[in-house]
C-alpha cells in the first residue's frame, strides 16, 4: 500500500508538478520561441525529472528524459533554436516519460522510439548540431551562496560535504561553516545537521550549475545563490549588502550630504538620486525575495488522504459536541432552568422531545432506538440530579459556559480545518492550455484561452472532480462553438476564436464560467429538436434559460455531424449530474452568432451541507438547503391519496409532489399537518411531503457504503445530535423520479440489475481462529481476524428502498456503517433484539474494495481456534437456510459451529427497485405506525 | 569544594552518524561528571560532520556551565581533513580545532 511516507508515492506526486511546470513552460515557449528563462526552466525540469527518476529506480524514464535533456540543452547554448516540431515532439516526450513513470509495463517502446527519431529530425532541422558546440567560455562571476539543510539531511542520507565538494570542482570555492546553529548538548540531537554554510564561488559556469547541485535537496533547503557584482563598490552599499548597516541608515547618511550629493550630481561627477533610487529597488528586491523564500519555506507538503482524516475526524468531534450540548441542553430542560435560552436551544429541545415521543410510542424500541448505553448514563444522570438536585445555578451556568466554549472552538477548527482543504483553481485551469493547443490543432482552428481568478480557492475534493466536466465544455467550445477561420473571417469576426475561463468567490459559492465568442447556441435549433423529443409540447411556453436546460437531457444533441471531439449527443447530462453531485446549478446564456457562456455556481466544499432536518414517519431526513425553494402546508383537500403523480398548484404554477411517506414505504395514518417542501434543481421543481419541519441543520456529511449505493435516492447520510443516523435526500434524482423522466426510469432500471455474488472464499490451511455466536438457536463463526469490534445495539436507521437484510444504518464511532439482519440473509424469522443482541463490525471485501459493516447476533459467545482438518464442506441438504453463505461447518464439542462466508453474505443478490409498493417479507423488523 | 578531575575520552575506529548517540552520551556523561573533559581523536580513522557537531555542542554545554572541552592535541589525520573540507573557519573555532593562535 501506498502509504503517506512512501517514497516512490512522494516521488510520483512530486514529479508531477514537475510535468505541469515542463508543459506550461513549452506552452509559453511556442509563443515566444527565444526567452531564455522558459527554456531554462524546460531544461531545468527534464533535469530532475531524469536525476529524481533515476534515483528511484524509473530507470526507462531516466534514459528516455536524458535524451529530451540534451536536446534541450543544445537549445539553452544557442545550437539549436526553438521550432514549433521541437515543442509538439517534446510534449509529447514528456507524456510518453509520464506514462513510464506511471505505469512502466503499459508504455509503449515503440512509441518512445519514434519520438526520439522525431526529435533528432526536429534538432538536425534547425540546430548546428552537437558537433559545432565549442562553448565559448563564459566570464567568470563570482556568487555568494548560503546553505541550510533541513535538520533531518544527515539522517535521510544528505552529506553536506560531497554538496561542498560539487561546488569546489565549479570553480574557486571558499566555504565557511555557521556554528552558531549547534545547540548545547543536552539540547542536540545527535543525527540532526545544525551546521549552516556561508560560501563564497568564482566560476565561469551559469548559476544553474550552482543549483543543479542542489537538485535532489532544494525543495527542503535554505538556498540563496546571489551574484556579487564584479565593479568595486562603494562602501555603503557592501556595508549595506553585508547588512552592517540597514539601508536606512545608509539614506539618512546620504541625506545628510545631500548638499555634496547634490554639488557632485551638478558637477556631473556622480548621481545621488541614481543611488538613492538603486538602493531603494535593491531594498524592494531583497525583500521580495526575502518574502518569496519565507513563503516556500513555510509551506509544506501533506498527503491528501491525511487532510481527509483530519476532517473526518473534525467532523467526528463537531458531532459529539452538538451530542454533548443536546445532553447538556436536555438536563437543564428537564429541571426548568432553560427558560431564556436561545431560539437554537430551544429548536434543540424541540428536537429532543420529539425523540423522546417518539420512543415512548415504540413499543419494543426504546432498546432499539436509543442505545442502551446511552441511556444508562442518561438515565443516572437524572437519577443523580433528582437526588441530589441541582446543586445550585453556579455549577450549570459554568458547565453551559463550557459546552459554549468548545461549541466556539470546535467550529473555529472545522473552519480552519476547510481552509486547509482549499487549494487556487489555478492548478486547474493549467491543465487546459494544453488541451486547447491540441483541440485546436486538430480541428484547424485558432483558438486562445485566457483565464481569470485562478487564485479563487475551492475544496481540493471540488476540483478534482470539476475536470472531467469543464474538459467536456472546453470541447464542446472550441468544437461546436468556435468557427472555421473562414466563418469567422466571413461573420467579421478576428480569425483567433477565444475561450475565456473564469472563477469568482461570492459567499459561500464560486462562480465558474467558460465563454466563448463563437456561434453560440440557437435556442430555436433546441426548442425544435426538444419537441422532436418529446420533452415539450408544441407552442408551450418556455423562458430561454429553459429551453437552454434541455441541452443537459440525455440523448440531446443538434449537432449534424459527430467529430472525434464532441457531438454524439452524449456528456452534456453528464455535466449536469457532475454538477449536480457537487451540489451545484448550471446556467447557459447565449446570444447567436456572438458566443455562448456556461457558469456553474459550486458550494465552497462538499464536506458540510446546510440542511433542512425533516421527519418522515418515525424518521428524520436532511434535504440540502441550497435546494429547498419554500415549505408550504399540504391541504387537507390535497392530501387524499390519488393513483399516479399528485400534483400542486402553487401561485398559478403547476408543481408535481412526491409523498416521501409512500416513497418510503412508511405504514400507518398520515399526519395530519403535513408540509411539502418545494424544491428545484437542474431546472426542474417538485414538492416533497414530509411530517414535520423539524428545522436548519449545518452537518457533515459521510459517503454511504458500497452496500447501499444502488439505492439512488439517497446521497449520504450524517450523524446527528443524539447520534442517530440521517440520509441526506439526494434531491436531483428526486426531481427526475417526481417528473417522471428519463432519470426515474433509470434509476428504477438501476437497481434491477442484480449483482454476481463473489465466488466462495476458500478455507485456509492449518488452523483458524474465529469469533463464534448464535444466531436462531444455531451455532456460527465469523474470522476473527475481519472482526473491528463488538458493540451493544445502538440506534439503527432504517434505509428505504434498501436490499431488505441489509435495511440498517448505525453510527460506529462517528462513522456510518451499515447494519445487515443475517436472520434476514438466511430466511430465518425476524426477531426482538433482547439485552444479548450484539452488532459486529467487521471488514468485508466488495467489489474488491474493503467495506466496514455491521450486523445483527443474537449473542455473542468467545473467540476460539478451530483446526482446518476439522472443517467439512458444507453440506447442501439438511440445512433449512441458505447454504451458500456458509464457507463450512465445523465441530464445536458436540454442536456445529457454521462458518460463515462474510464477502458473499454482504453482497446483494436481490433485486430492487424504488416504488414497487410496501415489500412485507423481506423487511428487517415491521415499520411502526404513528 | 574540591574540584573535579579532567576526564579524558579517547575517541577510535570510528566516530560517524551511526556512533553518534554513544558519542554524544559519552561526552555527556563526562561533562557531568568532570570540569574539563579533554578529547582524543588520536585513534580515529573515520569521522564525519556528526562527530564535528556533537563537539561543538559539548563545547558550548561546558562554556555555559563553566567547564571545559579541549582536544589533547590538534586534530589531524581524517579529521583535519572533515574540518577543511567543511570549512570551520572562525578564528574561534580554528583555535578550537587546531590550536592555532592569532599573534
Amino acid at each position: 500500500m501506498a502509504g503517506p511516507s512512501d517514497p516512490i508515492a512522494t516521488f510520483r506526486a512530486e514529479v508531477e508538478e514537475l510535468f505541469e511546470q515542463l508543459e506550461t513552460a513549452l506552452l509559453d515557449l511556442e509563443s515566444d520561441p527565444t526567452n531564455k528563462d522558459l527554456i531554462d526552466q524546460s531544461f531545468r525540469a527534464l533535469h530532475t525529472i531524469k536525476g529524481s527518476g533515476a534515483m528511484f529506480g524509473f530507470d526507462a524514464a531516466s534514459a528516455f528524459a536524458h535524451h529530451v535533456e540534451n536536446a534541450f540543452d543544445q537549445v539553452r547554448k544557442g545550437h539549436a533554436s526553438v521550432s514549433r516540431e521541437l515543442i509538439e515532439v517534446v510534449l509529447r516526450s514528456r507524456d510518453h516519460i509520464r506514462a513510464l513513470i506511471e505505469a512502466p509495463a503499459e508504455a509503449d517502446p515503440a512509441e518512445g522510439a519514434a519520438l526520439l527519431e522525431r526529435l533528432a529530425a526536429a534538432m538536425g532541422a534547425n540546430g548546428t548540431g552537437a558537433a559545432a558546440s565549442t562553448a565559448v567560455r563564459a566570464v567568470p562571476k563570482t556568487y555568494r551562496i548560503h546553505m541550510g539543510l533541513p535538520r533531518s539531511a544527515l539522517e535521510t542520507g544528505t552529506n553536506p560535504l560531497l554538496l561542498l565538494d560539487e561546488l569546489r570542482r565549479l570553480g574557486s570555492f571558499t566555504p565557511i561553516a555557521i556554528t552558531d546553529g549547534v545547540p548545547r548538548l543536552e539540547e542536540m540531537e545527535p543525527l540532526g545537521c545544525y551546521l549552516s554554510w556561508d560560501c563564497v564561488l568564482t566560476t565561469d559556469q551559469p548559476t544553474e550549475a550552482i543549483e543543479d547541485v542542489f537538485i535532489f535537496v532544494r525543495d527542503d533547503m535554505e538556498l540563496r545563490i546571489e551574484e556579487i557584482p564584479p565593479e568595486a563598490r562603494r562602501l555603503g552599499e557592501i556595508l549595506v549588502e553585508r547588512e552592517a548597516i540597514s539601508a536606512e541608515a545608509l539614506t539618512s547618511a546620504l541625506k545628510r550630504q545631500e548638499r555634496i550629493g547634490s554639488l557632485l550630481v551638478k558637477a556631473g561627477t556622480v548621481s545621488g538620486d541614481a543611488l538613492a533610487a538603486a538602493l531603494a529597488e535593491q531594498g524592494h528586491m531583497r525583500e521580495a525575495a526575502e518574502k518569496a523564500a519565507r513563503r516556500e519555506n513555510s509551506a509544506i507538503r501533506v498527503p491528501a488522504e491525511r487532510l481527509d482524516e483530519l476532517m473526518d475526524q473534525v467532523g467526528e468531534l463537531v458531532i459529539a459536541q452538538a451530542r454533548l450540548r443536546q445532553l447538556a441542553d436536555d438536563e437543564f430542560s428537564r429541571h426548568g432552568i432553560t427558560r431564556s435560552q436561545s431560539r437554537k436551544t430551544a429548536g434543540n429541545v424541540r428536537l429532543i422531545k420529539a425523540a423522546a415521543r417518539r420512543r415512548s410510542r415504540h413499543g419494543l424500541s426504546s432498546s432499539i432506538l436509543a442505545g442502551s448505553e446511552e441511556r444508562k448514563t442518561e438515565t443516572a444522570v437524572v437519577r443523580e440530579i433528582k437526588t441530589k438536585g441541582v446543586d445550585g445555578s453556579g455549577r450549570d451556568i459554568r458547565l453551559r459556559a463550557l459546552v459554549e466554549e468548545i461549541e466556539r472552538l470546535a467550529s473555529e477548527l472545522r473552519d480552519t480545518t476547510m481552509n486547509i482543504r482549499m487549494v487556487p483553481i489555478g492548478s486547474l485551469f493549467g491543465r487546459f492550455r494544453r488541451l486547447i493547443r491540441d483541440l485546436s490543432r486538430e480541428l484547424g482552428k485558432e483558438v486562445r484561452l485566457t483565464t481569470s481568478g485562478e487564485e479563487t480557492e475551492i475544496d481540493k475534493t471540488v476540483i478534482e472532480r470539476l475536470h472531467d466536466p469543464l474538459v467536456h465544455l472546453i470541447r464542446n467550445a472550441v468544437d461546436h462553438g468556435i468557427e472555421t477561420p473562414a466563418e469567422r473571417e466571413a461573420a467579421g469576426k478576428p480569425i483567433e476564436g477565444h475561450v475565456h475561463l473564469s472563477a469568482i468567490h461570492s459567499g459561500a459559492h464560486v462562480h465558474i464560467s467558460i465563454r466563448d465568442d463563437g456561434r453560440g447556441i440557437d435556442p430555436a435549433a433546441i426548442r425544435t429538436k426538444a419537441e422532436e423529443m418529446g420533452l415539450i409540447q408544441p407552442g408551450a411556453e418556455a423562458s430561454e434559460q429553459e429551453i437552454f436546460q434541455f441541452i443537459f437531457h440525455p440523448g440531446f444533441s443538434t449537432a449534424g455531424k459527430i467529430t472525434n471531439v464532441s457531438g454524439r449527443g452524449v456528456g452534456m447530462d453528464v455535466v449536469r449530474r457532475a454538477i449536480d453531485a457537487l451540489r451545484g446549478t448550471i446556467e447557459v446564456s447565449s446570444t447567436l452568432g456572438r458566443g455562448a457562456t456556461l457558469s456553474f455556481k459550486l458550494p465552497l466544499t462538499l464536506a458540510i451541507i446546510d440542511g433542512l432536518l425533516v421527519r418522515v414517519g418515525t424518521q428524520r431526513y436532511v434535504i440540502p438547503l441550497s435546494v429547498v425553494d419554500e415549505c408550504v402546508e399540504l391541504r387537507a383537500e390535497g392530501n387524499g391519496r390519488t393513483s399516479g403523480i399528485d400534483f400542486l398548484n402553487i401561485r398559478g404554477e403547476t408543481v408535481p409532489f412526491l409523498r416521501l411517506r409512500t416513497l418510503f414505504h412508511v405504514d400507518g395514518e398520515t399526519e395530519k399537518f403535513q408540509k411539502i417542501v418545494i424544491v428545484s434543481a437542474g431546472g426542474g421543481r417538485i414538492g416533497l411531503v414530509v411530517d414535520q419541519l423539524l428545522g436548519n441543520y449545518q452537518t457533515v456529511i459521510k459517503s454511504l457504503s458500497r452496500l447501499h449505493a444502488d439505492v439512488g435516492i439517497f446521497s449520504g447520510a450524517t450523524i446527528l445530535g443524539d447520534g442517530a443516523v440521517a440520509l441526506i435526500l439526494d434531491v436531483p434524482r428526486l426531481i427526475d423520479l417526481g417528473q417522471g423522466g428519463d432519470g426515474a426510469a433509470a434509476l428504477i432500471d438501476r437497481g434491477a440489475v442484480g449483482r454476481e455474488p463473489p465466488p466462495p472464499t476458500q478455507l485456509p490451511a492449518g488452523s483458524m481462529e474465529v469469533l463464534t455466536l448464535g444466531l436462531s438457536g444455531e451455532a456460527f463463526a465469523v474470522e476473527a481476524a475481519a472482526v473491528r469490534e463488538i458493540l451493544d445495539l445502538v440506534s439503527v436507521t432504517d434505509v428505504p428502498n434498501a436490499p431488505g437484510h441489509a435495511r440498517g444504518l448505525v453510527n460506529v464511532r462517528g462513522k456510518v456503517v451499515p447494519l445487515v439482519d443475517l436472520r434476514v440473509r438466511f430466511g430465518m424469522e425476524p426477531t426482538t433484539p433482547t439485552i444479548d443482541t450484539r452488532v459486529v463490525v467487521i471488514e468485508v471485501t466488495i467489489d474488491d474494495e474493503p467495506e466496514i459493516v455491521g450486523f445483527l447476533a443474537d449473542k455473542v459467545h468467545e473467540v476460539a481456534r478451530i483446526d482446518a482438518a476439522a472443517i467439512e464442506v458444507t453440506p447442501r441438504v439438511g440445512i433449512h437456510w441458505r447454504s451458500e453463505f456458509i464457507r463450512g461447518v465445523g465441530r464445536r464439542g458436540a454442536d456445529f459451529l457454521f462458518i460463515l462466508d462474510i464477502n458473499r453474505i454482504f453482497v446483494s443478490d436481490q433485486q430492487t427497485s424504488i416504488g414497487d409498493g410496501i415489500r412485507g417479507g423481506d423487511r428487517a423488523r415491521p415499520d411502526h405506525a404513528d | 569544594m574540591p574540584k573535579a578531575p579532567t576526564i579524558v575520552i579517547g575517541f577510535s575506529g570510528s566516530a560517524t552518524l551511526r556512533q553518534a548517540d554513544d558519542v554524544a552520551e559519552r561526552l555527556k556523561e563526562a561533562l557531568v561528571t568532570g570540569d574539563r573533559v579533554e578529547i582524543d581523536c588520536g585513534g580515529l580513522e573515520e569521522v564525519d560532520l556528526s562527530f564535528v557537531q556533537i563537539v561543538i555542542a559539548a563545547r558550548k554545554s561546558a562554556l555555559a556551565s563553566g567547564k571545559e572541552v579541549a582536544l589533547n592535541a590538534p586534530a589531524g589525520g581524517r579529521l583535519a581533513v572533515v574540518l577543511n573540507n567543511a570549512g570551520i573557519g572562525s578564528v574561534e573555532m580554528r583555535t578550537f580545532w587546531f590550536g592555532e593562535r592569532t599573534a
